[in-house]
């Protein structure tokens, strides 16, 4: 009875040992954390991201004039940054956000991981339309992280430029606004 | 032939051999020409008449021979090239100040090591009682009214002469139509295999190049010359019969079971996708129109066509390749936004085993410099900075495979395609060095290829000639890392392919590096984008064509068609010259009352 009293204590243990390893791996980054990212936008566009806050917001109106088979313009990007120091094996990394808004399905909720040694470690977007929905996306990565490096969440919105409706045809092949703001409420890596 | 040409066609024009004047498709009024458009017109004009009166020649006659060609080439490098490019086989030369008459790089011939495969070639069923013209008019009108080949004056009667469109045919549509194909991409052009892609939509009963016409097009070229130079795609599309976001569309299963119907008899090589091509049919009732109910491919429908076209290629033991539209965003006809690259790296990375091809690369009209760096590009935009920081935000860009030993690398999986984007760029020097050395950079030396979008734009020669010449400049070459420009070996830039010195030992980082002592022509760069590059794609062994090309019958149409071949005096007596559509701002009025009567 002592044998398997001690069998089970190892037994427990070692599940506790397990699954305390990870959760000292794991971070989490919320608003107030964040940093600013790169940002797009030309003057028929509006991007802005907050990082007190997570909200991040774009807009356009599409009134750039197409030209015979382009139509050139720089659509709105507004990002965020999660900047991690890698110590121990990174193998997921998990964006949340809420109230999510998203005109329609050229509205792309990005997010991109890379290590500054590593280089491009994952990225995943999601699509709209969403009206006001919460969710997360699970960025697999592709490259793990290898500890002493820095590794960089980039999320946010974006969409490309729109253009007027073709002179003669006349058809709205870009809407003629559309954007997208959504609430980016944490960062976990783990 | 010419004779009776003559008799139906009108007088061939007396416009330089490369015009590089503003040209609107009838949608827009033509932008005053910039000092530099003027300038280079103005000295090739100059230089046509000297060169024209020393010869002996009318002007009509003068522009047709490869010698306008050379002018054309001297006169845009006078005048835009410099910092970053040159073309350069037309100076500084013994025979004239202006050019070098000797110069083989305008002629028709192939030069050494050349193997030209246009990766973009189109045509269109142009008979009367092709299913689209009645089924699908509006698709007419949006090819009349960009096509360069197509536009002209309407029909009418003039001087007494009967008046045709474009390149001379009374019916505009039938400038895009079979005789002009094989005319401009076959005896007008150096061009040794066309791939004749497709053009959206479906059913392919009502696509403008329906598959059972580009099959007989193909096969009748390939039967007149008793070799292989012309091979198809086919078109097909996930979202037919779009009812809404996150719904199977209603033709999905109907159209790939026709995909797998066709890939084997048809012997189609690869697939044509427009991400943009949204459908017409129930997606007014879910809300969405077709100009926005595209997809993208990392989404439900692009999954599922990817996976699709793996499984049909493998079942007819043919090539693994997708070919799409990215960039051009043909406002108000297709859902222009699904035209930006940001998915390929996407794609690219999750389907390491297809081959992609991201058509014109991206582009979209915007200005080439150097890439900008990461942060400063959106990949929802179209261009091709968007295309390269898709790749580099998936891990798939060429510096992430440089070989151990090497400088150079290639992205696994996915080719750069220079359909219009050689086209738009060519006639700035310095532009197109820095389209070409972002795209070496980023994509690899072995990753880039030629189309044309030919006949589009009429005859392709003028595009393959100004390749021919473009040099790097010496700040270029250093700041791409390319120290022999475009004449670097493909397997390793650093090497000049066309310097036997280069060939006399073994190379320590590539197994099969030639040690003959020979120059290597057809291992630069440029031969590798002119068609060496697909034509490993596509299984085709390019040396087997050129040897095919001395004995096949349009080579020898071809043969009786061109004066002089192969000397300074070479001349294509009809060669059109013609960029057709308005010119000036008075040009496009016109045009454009004549189309409110037309209507």
């Amino acid at each position: 009875m002592r044998g398997k009293l001690a069998v089970l204590a190892a037994a427990t243990l070692s599940v506790v040992a397990v699954s305390v390893a990870p959760a000292g791996a794991a971070a989490s980054y919320g608003p107030g954390t964040y940093k600013t990212g790169p940002k797009n936008a030309d003057p028929s566009a509006y991007a802005n991201a907050d990082p007190a806050t997570g909200k991040v917001t774009i807009f356009q109106h599409n009134t750039r004039q197409a030209a015979a088979v382009n139509c050139v313009g720089d659509g709105p990007r507004a990002t965020l940054l999660a900047v991690h120091s890698v110590t121990d094996q990174v193998s997921s990394v998990v964006v949340d956000y809420a109230d999510a808004f998203l005109s329609d399905h050229e509205i792309i909720m990005d997010v991109y991981v890379a290590g500054d040694k590593s280089g491009p470690l994952g990225h995943k977007a999601d699509f709209g339309p969403k009206m006001h929905e919460s969710g997360s996306i699970t960025v697999p990565l592709k490259v793990l992280p290898q500890p002493g490096e820095t590794m960089t969440v980039q999320f946010g919105l974006q969409t490309g430029a729109g253009c007027l409706p073709h002179p003669l045809i006349g058809l709205d092949g870009s809407r003629f606004v559309n954007g997208g703001e959504a609430t980016f409420t944490g960062v976990k890596v783990g | 032939m010419a004779e009776k040409y003559k008799d139906y066609m009108p007088d061939p024009s007396e416009a330089p051999a490369i015009d590089v004047m503003p040209a609107s498709n009838g949608e827009y009024v033509p932008p005053d020409p910039t000092p530099a458009q003027r300038k280079i017109m103005a000295l090739q004009n100059e230089k046509i008449e000297e060169l024209r009166r020393r010869f002996g020649m009318s002007r009509r006659q003068f522009v047709r021979t490869a010698a306008a060609y050379a002018v054309g080439v001297w006169a845009v490098d006078k005048v835009t090239g410099g910092k970053w490019g040159n073309y350069a086989f037309a100076q500084n030369t013994k025979t004239t100040k202006a050019c070098d008459l000797e110069n083989p790089g305008a002629q028709l011939a192939n030069l050494p090591g050349e193997f030209i495969l246009d990766t973009q070639g189109h045509a269109l069923d142009s008979s009367f009682n092709a299913k689209w013209r009645t089924q699908d008019p509006g698709f007419a009108q949006f090819l009349m009214l960009w096509t360069n080949s197509s536009m002209g004056d309407y029909p009418g009667y003039n001087d007494g002469q009967i008046r045709g469109t474009g390149e001379g045919e009374l019916d505009p549509i039938e400038n895009l139509g079979r005789y002009h194909y094989f005319k401009d991409i076959f005896l007008d052009s150096s061009e040794t295999v066309n791939l004749l892609t497709a053009l959206p939509h479906l059913p392919d009963e009502i696509n403008i190049t329906p598959m059972k016409w580009a099959a007989e097009t193909r096969d009748m070229v390939n039967h007149m010359t008793q070799s292989e130079r012309c091979f198809v795609h086919a078109f097909s599309q996930p979202n037919r019969g779009y009812q809404g976001p996150g719904k199977t569309p209603a033709y999905q299963q109907e159209d790939f079971e026709w995909m797998a119907s066709i890939a084997g008899p048809l012997d189609v090589r690869g697939w044509k996708l427009y991400c943009g091509w949204g459908d017409p049919g129930l997606g007014k009732l879910g809300g969405e129109g077709p100009t926005h109910n595209g997809w993208w491919f990392d989404d439900e429908n692009g999954m599922a066509i990817v996976e699709h076209i793996r499984r049909i290629q493998a079942k007819t033991n043919r090539p693994p390749v997708v070919c799409t539209h990215k960039g051009l965003a043909f406002n108000g006809t297709f859902d222009s936004a699904k035209f930006s690259p940001r998915d390929m790296g996407v794609i690219g990375a999750q389907f390491p085993d297809i081959t992609f091809f991201t058509y014109h690369s991206g582009y979209d009209g915007e200005h080439q410099t150097a890439y900008p760096g990461d942060d400063k590009v959106n990949s929802s935009n179209r261009g091709v900075d968007c295309f390269i920081k898709s790749l580099r935000e998936n891990g798939i860009d060429a510096t992430k495979f440089v070989p151990k030993g090497l400088e150079h690398g290639n992205t696994p999986n996915m080719y750069a395609e220079l359909g219009t984007t050689w086209w738009a760029n060519m006639s700035d020097a310095d532009r197109a060095t820095h389209l070409l050395g972002k795209l070496i950079t980023y994509v690899g030396p072995r990753r880039i290829v030629l189309g044309t979008d030919c006949i589009w734009y009429g005859n392709p020669q003028p595009q393959f000639v100004l390749f021919r010449a473009l040099q790097f400049s010496d700040k270029a070459k250093e700041f791409y890392n390319l120290p022999y420009g475009l004449d670097g070996d493909r397997w390793d830039p650093r090497k000049n392919a066309l310097d036997s010195a280069s060939y006399m030992a073994p190379h320590p980082n590539i197994s099969d590096w030639p040690v003959d002592a020979k120059a290597h022509p057809e291992r630069t760069i440029r031969n590798g984008i002119f068609g060496r590059t697909a034509a490993a794609v596509y299984g085709l062994d390019p040396d087997a064509k050129r040897n095919a090309l001395n004995c096949d019958e349009v080579q020898k149409i071809r043969d009786a068609y061109i004066l002089n071949p192969s000397t300074p005096k070479e001349t294509a007596p009809l060669r059109s010259n013609t960029i057709n559509g308005p010119r000036t701002k008075k040009e496009f009025w016109k045009f454009a009352k004549l189309e409110g009567t037309a209507r």
